[in-house]
């Protein structure tokens, strides 16, 4: 699961992009020219991308084959969408998804936050008879007093 | 110590006991009492003190007590001083801003929820340069992104703009991408490559001793005569003649390469360029389009960034391209963002 900062960048960068991509054989040009083909296992908020069954063309031209290969955010240059996914859909579809499990935490927090003022409100009442009893008791000495 | 026999209480030892037993008497025994079945306490309901300090700060009132009474009672959970925090800094909002109770409401729904749609659109509202991106996307415009390398420009890539975000990040639609690619020495061959990997010569890791300077020489007269003619290729006017001031076979030497020199030449229609010519920098500044005519320069564009890129290094370059259907480019990489045509 990611952190809270990372789902924010998630849905705040283009990020949510390369993730709609999880799943689907991608092409990530690198900044030294080099080329990697493979499936996109996981993308991170920080657009880290973790790839399987790879083919690294390095700059040289040599291609090499990798079972895992993780792509630093820093290294990328482009990164080849496939045909199949309309873009702008997908990223709706990253935000929604992102955004209803913060839906959810904001449920839980609201939840808990019923929760504590049932409690405050109890020690308010509690507080308010304490002084409405120091009250009494003042007035009551004071009739004595006079008496 | 054994535990002393209990005596029945007689007539004679009663008083004496009773007197024993009673607290206020002058002849109360305390061990006695201690051991005794029942003693009279005059008032059950005294506070019990563990020794006479206590009660000696009580009478002071400095005990415990009194002390938690004068201060007030502090809640025990953390989290419910947060929530009274926060409430009372609400109904303090609140209060302030009682006219623009909904516009509240609304501003925190937006917080919570922010996208990257709707940071676009916020960038849409604004004046920055981020609101031309938005633009873009908007109106479905083409534009023309330019690609750095580490220390040159790569190329551009010409496409519609998808989306974007504030690093510059871009989802394009239907590409093409023209680059530089570094060419290999004489051999392309991929095994032997391998041995025949040399690192391109960049001018800072050679003496400048080494190589004879009129060699250099040569390259920085190439560059500017290769920078004169797409000079001459924008701006087509009978001007062109005024360019060649400077004859083309004038010989290295003449121009005089060796400090910075400004050579100026001034248009009649206003249009005045300089050439500055300094040590290892070529830089021209244009400071006027001449009205009419100016080519659309894609290929010459990327030839002046070609020899820009050879003067640099003595690597060699060839221009690519390529069309790309669907194409992410990291902000980083980004130089600059024009709408194309």
């Amino acid at each position: 699961m990611e952190t809270s900062r990372e789902k924010h960048f998630i849905v705040n960068t283009m990020t949510c992009l390369i993730k709609a991509c999880e799943g689907y054989e991608v092409q990530v040009d690198l900044r030294d020219n080099s080329e990697v083909n493979g499936l996109v296992s996981h993308v991170d908020g920080f657009m880290n991308i973790s790839m399987s069954d790879v083919t690294l063309k390095t700059k040289l031209g040599h291609l090499i084959k990798f079972e895992q290969f993780f792509v630093k955010s820093r290294q990328i240059r482009y990164v080849h969408i496939p045909d199949e996914i309309d873009m702008w859909k997908a990223m709706q579809g990253v935000c929604k998804t992102f955004c209803r499990i913060r839906a959810q935490q904001r449920i839980s927090q609201s939840i808990s936050q019923a929760a504590w003022s049932r409690l405050a409100k109890k020690e308010d009442e509690v507080a308010r008879i304490e002084n409405l009893q120091e009250r009494q008791k003042t007035e009551a000495l004071t009739p004595e007093g006079e008496a | 110590m054994a535990a002393p026999i209990k005596k029945s209480p007689s007539s004679y030892s009663s008083t004496k006991s009773s007197e024993e037993l009673d607290l206020t008497s002058p002849k109360f025994n305390p061990l006695k009492s201690l051991y005794a079945a029942h003693v009279n306490i005059p008032c059950p309901e005294a506070k019990l003190y563990n020794n006479i300090a206590q009660y000696e700060s009580f009478m002071k009132g400095k005990d415990a007590e009194s002390q938690k009474q004068k201060r007030p009672s502090k809640p025990h959970h953390p989290g419910l001083i947060a929530y009274k925090a926060a409430a009372q800094a609400r109904e303090a909002v609140m209060k302030s801003r009682s006219e623009d109770g909904s516009k509240n409401d609304n501003r925190r729904k937006r917080m919570q929820r922010s996208t990257i749609f709707t940071l676009m659109e916020k960038h849409g509202a604004s004046k920055g340069p981020l609101s031309l991106l938005f633009r873009c996307v908007r109106d479905k415009l083409q534009i023309l992104v330019v690609v750095r390398g580490a220390v040159s420009v790569r190329g551009y890539c010409k496409g519609y703009l998808i989306a974007y975000d504030k690093h510059f990040n871009m989802a394009l639609l239907d590409v093409d991408e023209s680059y530089l690619k570094p060419v290999k020495g004489p051999k392309i061959n991929s095994q032997e490559s391998v041995e025949d990997e040399v690192d391109y010569p960049d001018k800072s890791c050679i003496d400048k001793t080494d190589i004879s300077s009129s060699h250099q020489r040569k390259i920085k007269q190439e560059v500017v005569m290769g920078i004169m003619e797409e000079l001459q290729c924008r701006f087509t006017d009978t001007s062109v003649s005024t360019l060649q001031n400077i004859p083309r076979d004038a010989t290295v030497d003449s121009m005089d390469f060796g400090r910075s020199e400004r050579v100026k030449y001034s248009k009649s229609q206003g249009v005045s360029q300089s050439l500055d010519v300094a040590n290892n920098e070529i830089k021209f500044t244009v400071k006027s389009e001449p009205e009419g005519n100016v080519l659309p320069a894609q290929c010459l564009r990327m030839e002046s960034y070609k020899q820009l890129a050879e003067s640099r290094s003595y690597a060699k370059f060839d221009i690519i391209r390529r069309h790309v259907n669907q194409l992410l480019i990291r902000g980083e990489n980004v130089v600059s963002v024009s709408i194309a045509n």
